[in-house]
């Protein structure tokens, strides 16, 4: 019983954070994509802080938050984390977006610091401004994918897993 | 197999055994035939590397093995999803590698051509 609650406990914190990690990307898509196209310059600046501030206060703890609980939750399921490969692919997923995340924090707090000195009006910033539009619809189309993988749960079970349900981890001809 | 032909000398036998078997197998198995010992031998090394597959202890697990499915393979979905993920991180790698990606726009994009935002620009009225 109380493992029970645990679990479901974990599976509350797992889905919270996974939701508030899509829909911060979201927002920070669309702050992006509004930088990106804007043309007041105050305004723009005012859309580089808030993507720095979503960024550090909300996708991050949200990304290893989603992370963490989703290994716990796995490894407390019989799901387990490397017996099925939706499990792994999202998994997957959930790494390569922490990874791309966290190489793309340095730039968006730089573009908050050029903004809140300056106007951003160099033609310099164009390109970068179109970077994060790209990666943040990235990370957004890679976040609905985990979330279909988490609803749908493709059947496939990896090598490792069926050569350990039907014994024959020392046979190895068939696994 | 292993015993000596009944009437035949020690000298009959290294007469036989000395152009054909080895020195080792003619010290052993004096009376023994090559193509035997090779079975021996083969016998022997199966059942040291997969004692499973022994002829003698073909028991319940071989059984086991030979009922049992084969495994059916990784989904055709796993394919695709790879064969995605792998030109997603060449494209990424790619892109930063070649100076397209962000840190490149920092590093020598902005600051390394000295041009700080928000500077007054050449021909800019101050």
């Amino acid at each position: 019983m109380k493992a029970l609650r645990l679990r479901e406990l974990m599976l509350t914190a797992h889905v919270t954070s996974s939701v508030g990690f899509l829909g911060a990307v979201a927002a920070f898509l669309a702050l992006a994509v509004a930088g990106a196209t804007g043309q007041d310059a105050q305004v723009v600046s005012a859309f580089s802080l808030a993507m720095e501030l979503i960024t550090s206060s909300v996708i991050v703890p949200m990304c290893f938050a989603s992370l963490l609980t989703g290994v716990a939750q796995s490894l407390m399921t019989p799901w387990g984390l490397f017996r099925h490969y939706w499990v792994v692919v999202k998994l997957l997923l959930t790494v390569l977006s922490t990874i791309v995340l966290l190489v793309h924090t340095k730039p968006i707090s730089y573009l908050a610091h050029i903004a809140t000195g300056t106007e951003l009006s160099d033609a310099d910033l164009t390109g970068l401004r179109f970077q994060l539009v790209i990666a943040s619809g990235a990370a957004l189309l890679v976040l609905l994918t985990a979330t279909a993988l988490s609803i749908y749960k493709p059947r496939g079970m990896t090598r490792y897993r069926w050569c350990r349900q039907h014994g024959n981890v020392a046979l190895s001809d068939r696994c | 197999v292993l015993q000596r032909r009944p009437g035949a000398s020690d000298a009959a036998v290294d007469q036989a055994c000395h152009h054909s078997h080895p020195f080792i197998v003619r010290l052993l198995l004096p009376d023994i035939s090559i193509d035997l010992f090779a079975k021996m031998v083969l016998t022997l090394v199966k059942a040291v590397l997969h004692p499973w597959k022994h002829d003698d202890e073909a028991t319940m697990k071989d059984a086991r093995v030979t009922n049992s499915p084969s495994y059916p393979g990784t989904p055709r979905w796993v394919k695709v999803f790879v064969v995605i993920a792998f030109v997603a991180v060449v494209l990424f790698v790619v892109l930063h590698l070649t100076g397209g990606g962000i840190g490149h726009l920092i590093d020598h994009g902005m600051l390394g051509h000295g041009s700080r935002i928000g500077a007054p620009k050449q021909g800019a009225q101050p």
